[in-house]
C-alpha cells in the first residue's frame, strides 16, 4: 500500500510546477501571438492550394496528386492535410498549408503545378481548364461561442458536483472534491498551453470528460473513506491512513476506469491513424485524449487522497467534526 | 428461480439480444426484391460527422468578385465572338490575390473598406452557422474578398457509401439550403410576386418588415417540423390589414434582400395569432428560423452572394474526411474491438459471471445504436469516446460491485448473503458517479454548442443506460446462475472458508 498521505507535499511540487510553468508560457503566447492556446482546426487561420481538374483532362485523381506532391517537395513544403471532392465534371483537390507557410514558396509551386498542367494536358487543348490556385485562409473565430459555452458548461458542471458532494457528504469532503476538479482544470490548461496541442472542438470535449473522469475517481475514493470511517476497526486509524487505505481499495476499481479510457483512446487513434495515413490529422485529439486521462488518473487517484488527509488534518486541528456520511 | 423458468428468461433474453444485434449492425439487399431494396441497419444510418464523413464546403463571392478560374476562361478564350467580354473583364477587374474584383468595389481606398464589409458578413454567417447546431464548422475569408464556409456533409454511413441514394441527396440538399439560404442579404420585406421587383413590396417606404416580427424559431411536434414566426402587437395589426385589403385569389410572400424564401401568405384571409407557422422539413425550418431571426435583429450582409450573372454558381463540395475515406469502418472496428476487450476481459476474471457481464455490454451497446439512430444525433470521433465513456462507466461500476462481493464471500459469507451486501456497500458509490454523470451530462448537452452538446446527449444516453444495466446486471446474475450447482466458481470466486453445513 503507498503512503499517499506523505506524498502530499511532492504532489503539491509537481502540479504547482506544471501549472505555473504551462500558464506562463501560454501567457507569454498571449502576449506575443495572441495565442494562449494553440488553436487549431476551426479557430486557425490557414493558407492552402486548390486544385480542379476535369475527367476530360485527367482520368486519375492520382495523377493530379503526383503533379502536386512533386511541386510541394520541390518548393520544401507539407501539407497539414488533404482533402478532394467531386465538383461537376471533376475533382477538386484542397491542400491545407499552417499559416506561417512561405508565401512565396507556394505561388511557386502553384505556377509549377499549372506548368505541369499544361504540359500534360497540351494535346487536348491550348488552354486547359485544370488548373491550381492559392489562397489566404483568415479564420472568422465563431469558435469563440463554442469556446466561451464549453467553459460555462464546466463551471457548471463544477459547481453541480460541488454542491452534490457538500450534499452527500460535509464540507471537508466538498473543498477535496471543488480543489481536485479546479486541479483537473489547472492542469490540463497548463498540458495544452505548454505542450502547444491544438485545441480544437474535439479537444473541449476531452477537456470535460477528463473533469468528468476526475469527478468518478474522487467519488469512488470519498464514498470509501466514508465507509471506512463508519468501520469499527478501521474508524481507529488516523486520517492518513484511512485515506491511504481507501485510496488503495479503490485503486483497482479507478485503475481499470482510467486505463479503459485511456485504451480506448490508444486503440481510436491508432486505427484513425491506418485510415488517415496522416500523423498530423489525428495527433492533436490523441495528445489531447491522452493527456486528459492522464490527468484524471492523477488528479483522482494520487492527488485527491492525499488532500483529504491534508485537510483532514487541517479541519481536524480546527476543531471541526470529521468528515461524516449523512447519506445512512 | 427454478432451472426451467431461468432457462426461458434466458434464452428470451439471449435471443432478443441476437435479434436486435443483427437489426443494428447488418445492411442487407431485402429478399424478394431482386436486390432493388436495400435494408439499412441502425449503426449505418446515425449521421455521422464530419471528421468521419467529411465536410461540405463551398466558397461564395459577393459581387463584383469572381474567382481565378471563371476570369481565366474568360480572358483565355481567344475566340472572335467572346472578344467584347474578354475585353470587358480585362478593363474591368483587378487582381488580389488568387481573386479578381471589380474596379469599382475597389473604390478609393483599395478596397480596404470593401474587405472590411466582407470580414463584417463572415462574422454574421459564422454567428448564423452557430446557430445551426452543427458538430463542427468553419468560415474563413479567402484572399480578404470572398467567405468559404465548411460544414458537415451530414451523412450516415450508407448515404456516405452511396447504398442510400436518397439519404444522400437529401443530406446534400439540406446542406446547400443552408448555405444558399443562410448567406443571403438584405432586409425582410413582403411582396406580391414569385419574382423580385423593385415595385412589388407590399410594405410602404415608411415602414419596416422588420419590426413587425419579434422572434423566429423552428418547431417541432409529433413529427411536424415548422418554421415559428412571432409578431409584435404592432405587426400583428398592420399584417392583419394588409392580408385582409389583399385579393383573395393571390398571395404574399416573405423575401429575405432580392430572394423570395417560398414563405407564403394567402391574401385576403385575416390572422387568428400573433404565431404564424410555415411546415417545411426539420433543416429548412431551421435555415429559416435562423435567417429571419438573424435579419430581423439587425444581423444584415452587407454584399450580396452567388451572383449568378457574374460568377459560375457556387457549388457544394463534399469533401473527403480528415480520417481517410474508410475512416467509418476503422472507428467501428475500434469500437468492436474495446466491446471485445471488455468482454473478454470480463469472461477471464470473473469466468460464468463475466458472460452476464458480457451480454449486459451487448444490451448497453445495442441501446445506445437504437438510442443514436431514433434521436439522430451527430456523431463524431469525441462522440464515441462519449459513448465508451458510458460503457467505462458500466463497466467500472460492475467491477466494483464484483470485488465489493468477492470480498465478502472472502469472509465466508454465502453467494447470496454476499451479492446482497456487496449491492448494498456499493449503493451509494454507485449513485453518486451515475448522479453527477447524468447532471453533468445534461448539463452539457443544454449549455454546449455543436459539437459539445452532442456529445453531451451522447454521455446523457450512455450514463441512463450504464444506471439501467447496472440493476438489470443483478437480475441477470440472479436468473442465470440459479441452475449453477457452485455458484462460487460461476462467479470465478475462490472460496476462502469452508461452509459449515
Amino acid at each position: 500500500m503507498i503512503k499517499l498521505s506523505s506524498k502530499m507535499r511532492l504532489f503539491a511540487i509537481i502540479s504547482s510546477a506544471l501549472i505555473v510553468i504551462g500558464l506562463a508560457l501560454g501567457t507569454v503566447f498571449h502576449f506575443t501571438s495572441d495565442k494562449f492556446f494553440n488553436y487549431g482546426g476551426e479557430y486557425s487561420s490557414y493558407k492552402s492550394v486548390t486544385v480542379s481538374y476535369v475527367y476530360t483532362e485527367f482520368s486519375k485523381t492520382e495523377d493530379v496528386e503526383k503533379i502536386c506532391e512533386d511541386a510541394f517537395g520541390g518548393a520544401g513544403l507539407k501539407s497539414i492535410s488533404v482533402a478532394s471532392g467531386k465538383a461537376g465534371a471533376g475533382v477538386e483537390i484542397t491542400y491545407k498549408f499552417s499559416s506561417s507557410a512561405d508565401d512565396k514558396a507556394l505561388s511557386a509551386a502553384t505556377e509549377a503545378i499549372n506548368a505541369k498542367i499544361a504540359e500534360a494536358t497540351s494535346m487536348f487543348n491550348d488552354i486547359p481548364q485544370s488548373r491550381a490556385s492559392f489562397h489566404t485562409e483568415e479564420a472568422i473565430r465563431g469558435g469563440e461561442k463554442t469556446l466561451s459555452r464549453a467553459a460555462i458548461a464546466l463551471a457548471v458542471v463544477f459547481v453541480v458536483s460541488v454542491v452534490y458532494t457538500l450534499i452527500r457528504y460535509k464540507l471537508s469532503a466538498m473543498c477535496v472534491a471543488a480543489v481536485a476538479q479546479l486541479h483537473c482544470f489547472a492542469l490540463l490548461a497548463a498540458v495544452l498551453a505548454l505542450c502547444r496541442i491544438p485545441v480544437t472542438s474535439s479537444v473541449l470535449v476531452f477537456a470535460v470528460f477528463a473533469a468528468l473522469a476526475t469527478a468518478v475517481c474522487v467519488s469512488f475514493t470519498l464514498e470509501r473513506i466514508c465507509r471506512n470511517r463508519k468501520d469499527g476497526d478501521n474508524a481507529k486509524l488516523s486520517l492518513a491512513e484511512i485515506a491511504d487505505l481507501s485510496a488503495a481499495q479503490t485503486f483497482k476499481a479507478n485503475l481499470v476506469f482510467c486505463v479503459f479510457l485511456a485504451l480506448a483512446a490508444v486503440l481510436v487513434f491508432i486505427l484513425s491513424f491506418v485510415s488517415s495515413l496522416s500523423l498530423t490529422v489525428i495527433l492533436s485529439p490523441a495528445l489531447c485524449a491522452l493527456a486528459a486521462f492522464a490527468v484524471s488518473f492523477y488528479g483522482g487517484v494520487l492527488f485527491a487522497p492525499a488532500l483529504y488527509a491534508a485537510f483532514g488534518n487541517a479541519f481536524a486541528k480546527s476543531k471541526e467534526k470529521p468528515l461524516n456520511n449523512k447519506s445512512k | 428461480m427454478g432451472k426451467v423458468k431461468s432457462a426461458i428468461i434466458t434464452v428470451l433474453l439471449v435471443a432478443a439480444v441476437i435479434v436486435l444485434a443483427l437489426f443494428a449492425t447488418i445492411s442487407c439487399g431485402v429478399p424478394g426484391s431482386d436486390g432493388v431494396k436495400r435494408y439499412n441497419s441502425f449503426l449505418s444510418m446515425i449521421p455521422l460527422g464530419g471528421d468521419i464523413t467529411g465536410e461540405a464546403t463551398a466558397v461564395i463571392y459577393p459581387e463584383g468578385v469572381i474567382s481565378d478560374s471563371d476570369y481565366n476562361y474568360v480572358v483565355s478564350d481567344e475566340d472572335e465572338n467572346n472578344k467584347e467580354k474578354r475585353e470587358k473583364y480585362l478593363d474591368k477587374y483587378l487582381s488580389k490575390g488568387s481573386l479578381w474584383i471589380d474596379k469599382e468595389k475597389l473604390g478609393d481606398d483599395d478596397g480596404k473598406a470593401f474587405a472590411e464589409s466582407v470580414k463584417n458578413d463572415a462574422e454574421i454567417i459564422s454567428d448564423r452557422l452557430s446557430r445551426k447546431g452543427y458538430t463542427g464548422y468553419s468560415v474563413t475569408v479567402v484572399d480578404g474578398y470572398a467567405v468559404r464556409l465548411t460544414i458537415p456533409a451530414g451523412f450516415s454511413y450508407s448515404a456516405y457509401k452511396n447504398y442510400d441514394v436518397s439519404a444522400r441527396s437529401e443530406a446534400l440538399s439540406d446542406a446547400g439550403h443552408a448555405v444558399n439560404y443562410l448567406t443571403l442579404a438584405g432586409k425582410l420585406d413582403l411582396r406580391d410576386g414569385t419574382e423580385y421587383d423593385s415595385s412589388n413590396s407590399l410594405i410602404s417606404i415608411k415602414e419596416d418588415f422588420n419590426s413587425y416580427i419579434k422572434s423566429a424559431s423552428a418547431f417541432s411536434r409529433a413529427g411536424t417540423d415548422a418554421l415559428r414566426i412571432d409578431l409584435t402587437n404592432e405587426g400583428f395589426d398592420k399584417l392583419n390589414s394588409i392580408l385582409t385589403a389583399g385579393d383573395s385569389n393571390s398571395s404574399a410572400y416573405i423575401y429575405v434582400g432580392e430572394t423570395n424564401v417560398q414563405l407564403t401568405f394567402t391574401m385576403g384571409t385575416a390572422l387568428s395569432d400573433k404565431s404564424l407557422y410555415f411546415q417545411a422539413s426539420k433543416s429548412y425550418s431551421e435555415d429559416y428560423a435562423i435567417l429571419i431571426d438573424s435579419v430581423a435583429k439587425g444581423a444584415r450582409l452587407q454584399n450580396n452572394y452567388n451572383d449568378s450573372k457574374e460568377s459560375t454558381a457556387t457549388s457544394l463540395l463534399a469533401m473527403t474526411p480528415a480520417y481517410g475515406e474508410n475512416a467509418p469502418i476503422w472507428l467501428a472496428a475500434a469500437v468492436g474491438a474495446i466491446t471485445l476487450v471488455s468482454i473478454i476481459f470480463s469472461i477471464i476474471k470473473y469466468k460464468r459471471l463475466g458472460i452476464v457481464n458480457s451480454l449486459i455490454i451487448l444490451l448497453y451497446a445495442l441501446a445506445v445504436i437504437t438510442a443514436l439512430t431514433i434521436i439522430g444525433i451527430q456523431v463524431t470521433v469525441a462522440g464515441v469516446f462519449a459513448a465508451v465513456l458510458g460503457l467505462a462507466l458500466l463497466c467500472v461500476s460492475n467491477v466494483v460491485t464484483f470485488e465489493a462481493v468477492r470480498r465478502e464471500t472472502s469472509v465466508g459469507k454465502t453467494i447470496s448473503t454476499s451479492v446482497k451486501t456487496g449491492y448494498k456497500n456499493t449503493l451509494f458509490a454507485v449513485l453518486d458517479v451515475h448522479v453527477i454523470m447524468i447532471i453533468a451530462a445534461a448539463i452539457m448537452a443544454l449549455v454546449g454548442v455543436g459539437e459539445l452538446a452532442a456529445c453531451g446527449l451522447i454521455f446523457f444516453i450512455g450514463a441512463i443506460a450504464s444506471y439501467v444495466l447496472y440493476w438489470f446486471t443483478r437480475f441477470m446474475w440472479y436468473v442465470i446462475s440459479s441452475p449453477a450447482r457452485d455458484k462460487f466458481k460461476f462467479c470465478g470466486f475462490a472460496r476462502e472458508v469452508e461452509e459449515d453445513d
